[in-house]
């Protein structure tokens, strides 16, 4: 805001400070002096001015944080998360597991409470910052320690041995000006998404190269365990490898990952300056350059028993990345008639649960979250939710003992819809 | 470090280890909470200054336990068990109110009902929906509206609050003019009272079966019951919503406008009348609105009833003298309605802000405004006092006052009192109600002798009679001042 309009916004407060006594000036004078006693002596890396402004503010988003939602406690409501963010800060609360626990445990990291919060804060991000200041006063948790602790040693979420087959899978992709970025859930969990995005390659007639031996986890766990030095270590990996190829475009099945390339490498000075796009992104442009054409999936009897259908908005790939259409008019160029949009979808979609690292400290509590997500799906008598984020696809299968949905991944339908 | 605690009078002793083993039997060890986090985070509710308190390390009371009920059974074997250890029972909602009420002021247990919240039915044939009472405002909100209905109960802190925290406190929405408020939109409920009861009234349209007891819990703010579920009326989503706003010279041309329009059974949604203060920090400083008073309008429902009330508003407010804003005020209402921030931009610079609302019939309406602008304005360190009409009747309206300040030479609880303390004697000279929608809470305590004066003993009366041991919420209501 310029100074005028702010002047001019402010004009009435202005002339009812200049009618006040001067004792009144003079004690307003010494609190606006005093505000430094609220900030940390030290300097530390959370952004603390704005966690105060959280942590005092009526908790306007908690109704759309699907933490509390899940677990009903205050203690995980958005704003006293920032109270306990700040406390810890302010070393009003000793830093004791029972303490860090809940910022951990109570975050999804969904930026849900962003689309309503008037300061326009993520919890999330404030929170990044604690657990940094955490990270390097090394008092942590230990189930945060030690899982920091193996993306420093596998350089990965998981060890090597897990992404054989994944690793085997993208030796498809030799050359190309088109690269793929495989995020680690996909590679150890769900290697059927990267043949996928080769038969795609191979209708559109893209010419993709993967590095799976070169590329390194993007980061994004180790920025949530508050390891920004191993976060900047594998940025730093990535970007020397990636620089090196000739390419054009980077596309990632991994809502993180595409995040974690496009928009926080930058912040970490990293920046790739080549365009990222998240596969449903890379599809979109395939379909309006014509590059590829998909079936109608109603017509076809393999998917008599699988219909209505309905698309999760993975909350980074909507709300964060803003790729909130695109894989609603896939859907819909694939489903015409029986694809049924959820009441919680594109931005104000809801977490699948095991964002952050609340599968690490509560599993509970994470596999509760995506039960609530996949019950706001059985209200529509949906019988295939289909997703496009590799942690969605992981959280709803491990939810779905209680209800009979089919899971899918976006890429695998299109995959087999392709014409 | 340890936080001071505001209000730390404890109850009388009760053994905390045996009565863990006991809330565990009832409740299932997942449902019962002792940490000291827990207990951290069930230290407050919104009452103002403890924006104050948070940034000096302190908590505004601390309850001994936490627990989660799933169902009315459960809290009924709580109070049963309260009734023998003596322990306070404070029902807890999401901790939205703004005076204190949900605080434990003498420890126990904090009963949160969050773990209640289902929509249980919606019936379309008789216009209701059953809902367990510790359903968030919003989550209400949008599941009927995802059904093509609406509660129409819509308060700033619909983000924040549930539905039983709007019938413990009687709260008030924004849209109350047309939709009524909570007391309006109850038909019966489930509750259980302090000695152990369980209690269901009966959903009817309309009864002629003696006095209205069970309407007595509503508005107890947690001291004569707990509300476990409720039928509300519902509506169907409105077709059409026409959005006016005019401006006035004179507060009175504004009150007599809105009161002409309800005395000719017209009744917008939303009717909010801002003084000159609000209005530029509102809506800024538009050549039309400057130093006048905005009005803004929202009629809504049937297209046909709405173009009516619409064309009718508009008739009064210029025959009033009004000026024509257009809709652009309304919008802007609209946009930035749920925008709270204040609190914590000022808090940090030591300013206090805080809110006081009243009622008052028509008669003496516009004199209660002046009255009360004047009087804190005059409490040393005030820096701004303003007013508007958050709520419109036939017979009378809400208003709503802001104050914010600094501590001269006084502890910012002893300047909040002054201003608080002012408004109330004020509001009483002038025959007004000293609460319209908050509640009482420990803010207002002090202020209940002089609102009810020769019903007052019959209050305690009932307190005493429901509540022998005085187990549930004790300290409020009925018990004066709170220190
Ligand atoms: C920013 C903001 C805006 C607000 N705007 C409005 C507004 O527009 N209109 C309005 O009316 N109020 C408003 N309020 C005040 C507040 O939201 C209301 O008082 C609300 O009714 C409190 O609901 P809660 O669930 O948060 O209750 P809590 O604060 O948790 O509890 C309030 C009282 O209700 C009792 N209680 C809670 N649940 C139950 C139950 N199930 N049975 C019995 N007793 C129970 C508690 O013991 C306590 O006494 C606002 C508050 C804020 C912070
Ligand atoms: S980022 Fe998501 S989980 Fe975290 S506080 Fe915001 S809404 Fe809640
Ligand atoms: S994120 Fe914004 S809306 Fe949510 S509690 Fe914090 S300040 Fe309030």
């Amino acid at each position: 805001m310029s100074l005028i309009k702010k002047l001019k916004k402010y004009g009435w407060i202005v002339k009812a400070i200049a009618q006040t006594k001067f004792s009144t000036k003079r004690t307003m004078a010494k609190g606006l002096r005093n505000k430094k006693n609220y900030f940390p002596k030290k300097k530390v890396k959370a952004d603390v001015q704005n966690l105060m402004n959280c942590a005092l503010c009526p908790n306007m988003c908690r109704f759309d944080c699907p933490t509390v939602q899940a677990s009903k406690k205050e203690t995980h409501s958005p704003a006293m998360k920032a109270k306990i963010g700040y406390y810890l800060e302010m070393d009003y609360l000793e830093k004791v597991d029972e303490n860090i626990i809940p910022l951990f445990e109570g975050c999804v990291h969904c930026s849900g409470c962003k689309i309503w919060c008037p300061f326009d804060f993520a919890v999330g991000d404030l929170l990044d910052g604690v657990a940094a200041d955490l990270f390097e006063q090394d008092v942590l948790p230990q189930p945060i320690k030690n899982f920091s602790q193996r993306i420093r040693d596998n350089n990965g979420l998981y060890k090597k041995e897990h992404y054989i087959s994944a690793t085997k899978t993208l030796e498809a992709f030799k050359e190309g000006d088109i690269y793929y970025f495989p995020g680690c859930v996909t590679m150890g969990n769900n290697a059927k998404v990267i043949e996928s995005i080769k038969i795609i390659a191979e209708k559109s007639s893209s010419s993709i190269i993967a590095k799976p031996e070169e590329r390194w986890c993007c980061g994004a766990p180790s920025i949530y365990a508050g390891d920004v030095d191993k976060a900047k270590e594998l940025a730093s990996h990535n970007s020397e490898h990636i620089k090196s190829l000739d390419i054009k475009a980077i596309i990632c099945e991994c809502p993180e990952c595409t995040h974690m390339l496009k928009e926080q490498y930058p912040q970490l000075g990293f920046d790739l300056k080549i365009p990222v796009y998240h596969v449903a992104e890379w599809v979109n442009i395939l379909l309006k350059e014509k590059k590829i054409a998909l079936k109608n999936g109603e017509e076809l009897v393999d998917y008599k028993d699988s219909l209505p259908i309905s698309f999760h908005d993975p909350c980074v790939l909507a709300r964060k990345l803003d790729v909130a259409e695109q894989p609603t008019e896939i859907m819909k160029l694939m489903f015409p008639e029986k694809f049924k949009e959820n009441a919680y979808s594109k931005e104000n979609t809801h977490c699948c649960g095991f964002g952050g690292l609340v599968n690490i400290v509560n599993p509970d509590l994470a596999l509760k979250m995506a039960k609530n997500r996949l019950d706001e799906f059985s209200q529509d008598n949906i019988k295939t939710i289909v997703t496009s984020c590799p942690t969605c696809w992981y959280s709803f299968m491990k939810a779905n003992e209680n209800f009979e949905f089919e899971i899918r991944d976006l890429l695998e339908i299109i995959a087999e819809l392709i014409e | 470090m340890d936080f001071e605690v505001v209000y730390n009078k404890k109850s009388a002793e009760f053994d905390k280890t045996k009565l863990a083993k006991k809330l565990i039997a009832i409740f299932g060890e997942a449902n019962v909470s002792q940490k000291e986090i827990d207990i951290l985070s069930y230290s407050k509710d919104f009452i103002l200054l403890s924006a104050r308190w948070t940034l000096d390390g302190k908590v505004a009371a601390k309850p001994d336990f936490i627990v989660w009920p799933t169902s009315a059974k459960q809290i009924s074997d709580l109070l049963i068990l309260a009734n023998k250890v003596k322990v306070p029972i404070v029902p807890f909602g999401a901790g939205s109110g703004v005076v204190g009420g949900a605080l434990p002021i003498l420890g126990g247990v904090i009963v949160d009902m969050k773990k209640m919240d289902k929509l249980l039915e919606i019936n379309d044939q008789n216009l209701t929906a059953t809902i367990q009472t510790g359903k968030n405002g919003m989550n209400i909100e949008r599941d009927l509206n995802n059904k093509g209905y609406t509660l129409g109960h819509i308060p700033q802190s619909i983000f924040t609050s549930t539905l039983g925290g709007y019938l413990a406190h009687k709260a008030a929405g924004q849209f109350s003019t047309k939709y009524g408020k909570i007391e309006d939109m109850i038909i019966s409920f489930e509750a259980v009272l302090p000695t152990g009861e369980i209690i269901k009234s009966k959903a009817a349209p309309r009864t002629s079966v003696g006095p209205q007891v069970d309407k007595l819990l509503i508005g107890s703010e947690g001291t004569l019951a707990i509300i476990t579920e409720a039928t509300v009326r519902i509506w169907p989503q409105p077709e059409k919503r026409a959005l006016v706003s005019f401006a006035f010279e004179k507060m009175e041309d504004a009150l007599n406008s809105v009161r002409e329009i309800l005395r000719k059974q017209v009744y917008p949604a939303v009717v909010r009348i801002y003084d000159s203060d609000e209005t530029e920090r509102h809506f800024g400083s538009e050549k039309n609105y400057k130093d006048r008073c905005m009005t803004i309008f929202v009629c809504e429902g049937d297209t046909d009833v709405v173009a009516l009330e619409e064309k009718v508003t508009k008739q009064i407010c210029l025959k009033n003298f009004g000026i024509d804003c257009g809709e652009a005020p309304v919008e802007h209402w609209f946009e930035t309605r749920f925008n709270v921030s204040e609190i914590s931009k000022y808090t940090p610079i030591g300013v206090i802000v805080d809110t006081i609302e009243v009622a008052i019939m028509w008669d003496g309406a516009a004199n209660l405004y002046y009255e009360t602008i004047k009087a804190m304005k005059k409490v040393p360190g005030v820096v701004t006092a303003t007013g508007y009409v958050s709520h419109a009747y036939p017979q009378g309206v809400g208003f709503y006052f802001s104050f914010s300040g600094v501590p001269d030479k006084q502890s910012p609880e002893g300047f909040s009192k002054a201003v608080w303390d002012i408004t109330m004697e004020s509001t009483v000279k002038s025959g007004g109600s000293i609460a319209h929608h908050h509640g009482v809470g420990v803010v207002r305590s002090a202020w209940m002798e002089a609102e009810w004066g020769s019903i007052m003993p019959l209050l305690k009366k009932i307190k005493k009679a429901l509540d022998p041991k005085n187990i549930l919420n004790p300290g409020k209501l009925y018990d004066g001042p709170i220190e």
